[in-house]
């Protein structure tokens, strides 16, 4: 059909603002698509490392080995498998913690090269390979022995291998895991006290299908948990229970759910906005060509053309765009999700043995954009076409309700510049109010950078380095009650909040604590009496809770399933662990410890301890190094993004200059001919974007604080973490000269469209 | 033939009521060239858009060729002016981007036998501009496009609306001309709404209008030929 030849025409007419809405289109598209895929792929590599390696549904550490682990196995419907660990200390300040090889529960998923075929051969997880440049078939020694790297693996209870639980990162400079067979673990283990390593045993348990899994997320424990209470009782009554970690408490696991989690969330959200935005760039693009063309409808409608006819003709353009902008957006989703999947799964130490591309998130990928931007292009189209032909020929008439709004503004008292530009500010209503966004999301964006960098700045800050002051944590195998290694003794227990059953931390501080110092929210040290009967609690419990000062927190301690009621006294500001704070003496009297028993020490210095009796030592120097140096990496790509964000704020910023300029054309020539300079007119003009600038900035600052908060809240929710949310004053003020400096480019260059308007041109038609 | 009844068509105007047409009756017989003559706002717009079907009276009858036209839902209505009518508005209105030649297919494919587009051009003077954008053309031209734009789906009855009204005098000569022509030749009705009087002499009936009513209806004993008018 003829009319159709019109598509390409107006496309190259207006080619710059057309480009620029392509391009956002691809861009929500390729977001779209590219979350989607990775989230999906990380989803099934987790869903199938956990069925590969036969995940945990509970680990237990005891006193005594269990006998008969088959025969239990039985009665309890469900695999058990004992595992040794060792820690090793491969080089200086290296540890490798190697496991046991596990044949029925947490057994290792190869990754590449092959399982343990011999007690020589050994594998490594990937991370830690690659940093350390060790490749498949080379050796590695460990006192004295030679094992043969024979392939890489990901061990499905460790898939995000920190060296302790309240690690935040995965440090493969310092810590990595290994498996050997099991007649070399045995060699290893009797080698540690020589080598002054740890030896640790655990037994995983996981039922057989349909005997008490641990429940879904979200659903009633209801089910397992008699099962759960039953075998807790058997193994506390015949072997000693020392530790209990079910599957939904365990962080190695949680950690990458979570992430998982957080890009769920961002792959919904994103996207979104930046359709919302292309969306009012299209409406007003489009219902600009349509008022323009109110005569050619009518009469294409008295010609006979039907409403139908006539709507797919003024749809084909925005279609066009949208097939255009989503396939490329598409194939750039599809090309970049592989090398963002592939990061990921390294990042986390997932096997990325399915690479799955959806076909019908491909194809959503296309379709929700093309399908978003025909619905409003319908909207604004239809909004033309129901109107009679005898209306539409005679042209476009602003609503009697648009001139309504502007006599509701009583202009006549202003200044003529500043009375043109409020006139100006009520007639393009729609464009001010697609800067608006545009500019709040550009700003979101641009600020996000800066938000993690100040959050990260209090996070390790006062979260960590002002209140974790130790350098070193040694954490006891049994509890001790002789003062003769140095440090500051405390004591700790896990248990779980009554209502959730969410796992907890109860610790017990000397009074004035020099290496544990609790500071509340104000800033200022809370102090724990010895005699105190209230507790202190952490950020992430109260924030979890909704807990405060003076409210009763009650929770069973996971070794005597008794439960005990505290009243909080304090909110101490860790984001970290889901902690309860009380005097070292009320923890010992509370659950029946002898006076001056401790588990473990806080030190500023290395204590000489025998490693044989130490279960863990935990180096927070270290920690805090190894997440700076994260934390500056992330800002690199926070970096990008910025940049990013201020070439969209440009685009959109074009789009909607280029559009009031087309709009106005007859205006700034009649201006012209009065004598006004370029300069003048474009400052009457263009600066009507002036305000809605700086409130969509301003916008963006709390919009950001409210979506980045839920997003660490479900990123966050399943490692009892929080993010204290902090954009400092001078981070805001950069922020905003970028995106300004962005604003004045995109301004200037669209004052350049002024100069081009012939004055003749304009009159002409105004004959007409 | 064209057959109106008791036409009227009210709009509101603030408090009271404006009749665009009041109590119109009217028959014109096929194959005739009227000229529908008036004030700004004495309704001969509105005539021409109620036996065109882009507007429909308050109350009354219209006829063409024996459909109801006031009583047609829009979807009939569109098909009554896809097979039936042409139109031809004060400003041409036709399509920017498009070229001489596709303005006319735009409309040609409505017919189910429609004119050749070149020989269409070729009868209206334009053959070697067929593949020009209408602002390569003058006034005059644009409007003889527009012209064969309404003609190419061979209508039984051509609309006019003030055809000439934004042309000079040259141009407006032989816009007549081609309606005159297509009248004479094709046999088709043609409808011309002017302020202009001077076109009343070659029209066959002759119909003046005032605040909304036909004050006389003339038939032009000697029809004087389009090329003969003169203002």
């Amino acid at each position: 059909m003829a009319l159709a030849r019109r598509i390409p025409r107006q496309i190259l007419q207006h080619k710059g603002r057309f480009l620029s809405l392509v391009f956002l289109i691809a861009l929500g598209s390729m977001t779209l698509t590219m979350l989607n895929l990775v989230v999906d792929n990380l989803q099934g590599n987790f869903d199938w490392l956990s069925d590969e390696g036969r995940v945990d549904d509970i680990r237990v550490w005891t006193v005594a080995e269990p006998a008969n682990l088959d025969s239990l196995g039985q009665l309890l419907h469900a695999d058990i498998d004992g595992r040794t660990a060792v820690d090793a200390t491969w080089q200086e300040d290296i540890t490798l913690r190697i496991f046991e090889e596990n044949q029925q529960v947490d057994r290792p998923v190869i990754l590449e090269g092959h399982a343990l075929k011999r007690d020589q051969e050994i594998l490594l997880n990937p991370a830690f390979a690659s940093e350390h440049n060790l490749a498949i078939g080379e050796q590695i020694v460990l006192a004295g022995r030679t094992f043969w790297i024979s392939g890489y693996f990901s061990l499905p209870d460790y898939i995000y291998p920190t060296q302790f639980e309240s690690d935040l990162l995965a440090d493969p400079k310092n810590f990595g895991i290994a498996v050997v067979t099991k007649r070399a673990i045995q060699l290893l283990a009797a080698d540690a006290p020589v080598e002054d390593w740890t030896v640790d045993r655990s037994y995983g348990i996981r039922f057989h299908p349909g005997f008490a899994k641990s429940a879904p997320e979200g659903e009633s424990e209801s089910n397992s948990q008699p099962v759960y209470q039953d075998l807790k009782d058997r193994f506390k009554d015949r072997y000693g229970l020392v530790r209990w970690l079910e599957r939904k408490d365990n962080v190695r696991i949680n950690m990458v759910k979570g992430e998982i989690s957080g890009q769920q969330a961002m792959s919904q959200s994103l996207p979104v906005a930046i359709f919302l935005i292309n969306c009012v760039l299209l409406a007003s693009i489009l219902w600009r060509m349509i008022r323009l063309e109110f005569p050619l409808i009518g009469t294409l409608r008295a010609l006979g053309l039907s409403r139908a006819e006539v709507l797919r003709h003024y749809l084909a353009l925005p279609l066009t765009l949208a097939v255009i902008g989503s396939i490329i957006g598409t194939i750039g989703g599809m090309t970049t999700a592989q090398p963002l999947l592939v990061y990921y799964t390294v990042f986390f130490n997932l096997p990325l043995s399915i690479v799955r591309f959806d076909p019908m998130l491909i194809l959503s990928g296309t379709l929700i954009p093309i399908g978003l931007l025909l619905l409003t292009a319908s909207y604004v189209v239809l909004r033309a076409v129901r109107l009679p032909p005898n209306t539409l020929i005679r042209g476009f008439r602003r609503r009697p309700k648009a001139m309504f709004i502007e006599q509701l503004f009583h202009f006549h008292n202003l200044r003529f510049t500043t009375k043109f530009r409020a006139r100006q500010m009520v007639r393009s209503s729609g464009k001010l109010f697609g800067a608006l966004i545009g500019v709040s999301f550009a700003a979101m964006m641009m600020l996000t950078g800066f938000l993690v960098q100040d959050s990260y700045d209090i996070f390790l800050g006062e979260g960590l380095r002002n209140t974790f002051r130790y350098d070193k944590n040694y954490v006891f195998k049994a509890p001790q009650n002789t003062d003769r290694y140095g440090g500051e003794p405390y004591q700790m227990l896990a248990g779980r909040e009554t209502g959730s059953g969410d796992a907890l931390l109860v610790q017990g501080l000397v009074e004035n604590s020099q290496y544990l110092q609790l500071i509340d929210d104000a800033g200022l040290a809370i102090s724990l009496p010895a005699k105190s009967k209230t507790c202190v609690i952490s950020r992430v419990l109260a924030d979890k809770f909704d807990l405060d000062t003076g409210d009763t927190l009650s929770f069973i301690d996971d070794i005597n399933d008794e439960i005990h009621y505290l009243r909080i006294g304090g909110i101490a500001e860790i984001y970290t662990l889901n902690t309860v704070y009380i005097p070292l003496a009320e923890f010992n009297r509370r659950f029946e410890r002898p006076d001056d028993t401790y588990i473990g020490l806080y030190s500023d210095r290395e204590l000489d301890i025998d490693s044989e009796v130490i279960a863990q030592t935990e180096d927070m120097s270290e920690m805090i190094a190894s997440l700076e140096s994260y934390t500056m990496l992330m800002r690199i790509s926070l970096l990008s993004i910025g940049l990013f964000s201020s070439l969209m704020a440009l685009l959109i910023l074009y789009i909607l200059f280029s559009l009031l300029i087309d709009e106005n054309s007859r205006s700034i020539a009649l201006l012209k001919i009065m004598g006004y300079e370029a300069r003048e007119i474009r400052t009457l003009m263009l600066r009507i974007f002036d305000l809605p600038f700086l409130l969509g900035f301003l916008a963006g600052i709390p919009l950001l604080f409210e979506f980045y908060g839920s997003m660490m809240e479900q990123a966050y929710e399943e490692i009892n973490m929080t993010m204290p949310l902090h954009l400092s004053l001078q981070n805001i003020l950069s922020g905003f000269v970028i995106l300004y400096l962005t604003y004045l480019l995109t301004r200037n260059l669209s004052g350049r469209k002024i100069l081009r308007i012939a004055m003749s041109d304009v009159l002409k038609s105004m004959q007409e | 033939m064209i057959q109106l009844t008791d036409v009227s068509r009210i709009y509101p105007s603030g408090e009271t009521e404006f009749y665009a047409l009041n109590h119109v009756s009217l028959a014109v017989p096929d194959g005739e060239l009227v000229v529908i003559l008036g004030p700004s706002g004495s309704g001969k717009s509105t005539l021409l858009n109620m036996i065109g079907g882009i507007d429909q009276p308050d109350s009354g009858t219209v006829f063409v060729n024996e459909m109801d036209v006031a009583r047609m839902n829009d979807r009939a209505l569109t098909r009554y002016r896809r097979r039936h009518l042409g139109f031809v508005f004060q400003f041409n209105n036709l399509i920017p981007d498009l070229t001489v030649r596709e303005n006319i297919e735009v409309t040609a494919h409505l017919s189910l036998h429609p004119a050749k587009t070149l020989a269409l051009l070729e009868r209206v003077g334009l053959k070697d501009k067929a593949d020009k954008f209408p602002h390569q053309l003058s006034g005059g031209e644009q409007q003889r496009v527009s012209i064969a734009r309404a003609i190419v789906k061979r209508p039984a009855l051509l609309l006019c609306d003030e055809p000439t009204g934004a042309l000079d005098f040259k141009s407006s000569l032989s816009v007549l001309q081609l309606l005159e022509e297509i009248n004479q030749i094709d046999k088709t009705t043609v409808l011309v709404v002017t302020h202009n009087s001077a076109i009343a002499a070659m029209a066959d009936r002759v119909i003046r209008m005032r605040s909304g009513e036909i004050t006389e209806i003339t038939q032009n004993t000697i029809k004087a030929k389009a090329e003969e008018v003169s203002w």
